[in-house]
């Protein structure tokens, strides 16, 4: 399984990469800060699951969500906040999941059990 | 046929539901409940593909609900419809299919019923009708009968015409930076590719346009499925297929109701342009022989007539008419069309027309 991760760097961040890496289903783990070079990867790679930040000012995250849907591609799109604030919009979107930070390992596992 | 079942405490709510499915035809609803506990003991005799579910119910709540209809049908769908926003992250832990907001809207409500199509492989609604693209006169997209897609800003609709206009061709994002951004600053060209991208693939997906019909892929090759599009029809007639079937040649004629993409200032277009011209003069002259052959004067006149007036300077046009003038016995019109014709070619050409036409004319008089 290919990962695709959008966020900016913090410890949250670090700890989920980590927790991806030990995956032994997660063949790479692909990790982006910006949002077009993002979208031009998964145009090209095509990722199985793609894990994207919500509220923070650097990435647009619904729109780069957006961008996946329309891209075509059958990439699970899962999306990472804070806050339940975009959850129905999520929906909307058409997301596979919505975990909050921090992530509770059981639940990204739970998710990556699904997509594998 | 989706198999589907209704839950919601309130039977004004249930009828809501029912109305909003009523336009889409491919739902069956097995059965409604207004009390949740009911539901499940029915429903494993149903076994629906989909539940839409109410969650602030007295009896049971719908999350809770949710996860024992799960239980009882393996591959069921859920959506949630709710007036409650609280319950959507825990709605995502159940991997359910939606989340409805109440009072329900269409547009929201055919974003669900567009991704349960797409999840049991329906026709969407509006593949039923024909899809006409136009690139033969004023540039448009539309279902047949319908007004055509409506573009953010002129340089998507250029966009989007020049990944028409190479279909089926990977092309490389500096391809396209170079044909529709070379005066721009790199990084903002780059920028407006993308969002331009993202822009047309929405605009598509507002027009209900599906990617059966037209999809971009990440390497900006742009595929077409079963749709109306005129230029395919002038390169069938280019291929030489059924060119003497004239009920085909007066229906690929008609299409061309301008120049490829006529009013749009693309460089780009313009060999294009020139070959659907060069071809929609080639099926003038065919559909003319065709006529001429069945004796059909009026008509393949009528056909000479335009390719003339189309290119003036193509010979092979003045001598079919002079033929058919002579064929029909108009001696008076051939004499008019040849001297008018020799005036034009010398005074634009500098030229006199060639010997056989001359010999053509001298034994019509």
């Amino acid at each position: 399984m290919i990962v695709f991760l959008l966020d900016v760097g913090s410890e949250c961040r670090n700890a989920m990469v980590q927790c991806l890496r030990e995956d032994i289903k997660i063949k790479s783990v692909n990790v982006f800060e910006d949002y077009i070079a993002f979208i031009e990867q998964v145009g090209k790679i095509l990722p199985d699951l793609c894990f994207i930040r919500l509220g923070v000012d650097k990435i647009p995250g619904l729109t780069a969500a957006r961008m996946v849907k329309q891209i075509g591609v059958d990439s699970r799109i899962v999306f990472l906040s804070e806050d339940e604030y975009d959850a129905l919009e999520a929906y909307e979107i058409g997301a596979y999941g919505y975990l909050l930070y921090p992530v509770v390992k059981e639940k990204l596992e739970n998710i990556l059990a699904k997509v594998g | 046929m989706i198999k589907a079942v209704l839950v919601d405490d309130e039977r004004p709510a249930l009828r809501e539901l029912e109305y909003f499915l009523r336009d889409y035809p491919v739902i069956t609803i097995q059965d409604k409940f207004t009390d949740p506990q009911l539901a499940l003991e029915k429903i494993k005799s149903i076994q629906p593909q989909i539940i839409f579910l109410d969650i602030n119910m007295p009896q049971l709540k719908g999350i809770d609900a949710a996860s024992k209809f799960m239980d009882l049908c393996e591959k069921v769908d859920i959506v949630f419809v709710t007036a409650y926003d609280s319950y959507a992250i825990q709605a995502f832990e159940l991997y359910t299919l939606d989340y409805l907001l109440k009072p329900l809207t269409e547009d929201r409500f055919y974003i669900t019923m567009q991704r349960i199509m797409n999840k049991y492989g329906t026709i969407p609604i509006n593949d039923k009708k024909n899809l006409m693209i136009k690139c033969l006169g004023k540039f448009e997209i539309s279902w047949r009968g319908e007004e055509p897609i409506k573009w953010r800003t002129e340089k998507t609709r250029e966009l989007f015409a020049f990944l028409l206009h190479h279909r089926n061709r990977n092309l490389s994002k500096e391809e396209l930076l170079d044909a529709l951004w070379a005066e721009d600053d790199p990084e903002k060209a780059i920028r407006q590719l993308y969002n331009g991208i993202y822009y047309i693939r929405k605009a598509l997906e507002e027009y209900g346009i599906g990617r059966n019909l037209i999809s971009i892929d990440g390497n900006y090759n742009l595929k077409l499925g079963p749709v109306d599009f005129d230029v395919e029809y002038y390169n069938q007639f280019a291929r030489g297929h059924d060119n003497s079937n004239l009920g085909q040649l007066e229906e690929i004629e008609i299409l061309f109701q301008g120049d490829y993409l006529q009013g749009e200032y693309y460089p780009w277009a313009d060999l294009e342009r020139e070959r659907l011209s060069s071809l929609h003069l080639r099926c003038l002259l065919q559909l003319a022989k065709e006529l001429k052959a069945a004796r059909k004067w009026d008509k393949a006149e009528n056909y000479l007539v335009k390719a003339y007036h189309k290119n003036p300077y193509y010979e092979e046009t003045t001598e079919l008419l002079l033929k058919l003038y002579e064929e029909t016995g108009n001696s008076s019109k051939a004499i008019l069309h040849y001297n008018t014709y020799t005036k034009l070619i010398h005074e634009e050409l500098g030229i006199q027309p060639d010997k056989k036409l001359h010999e053509l004319v001298r034994t019509i008089k």
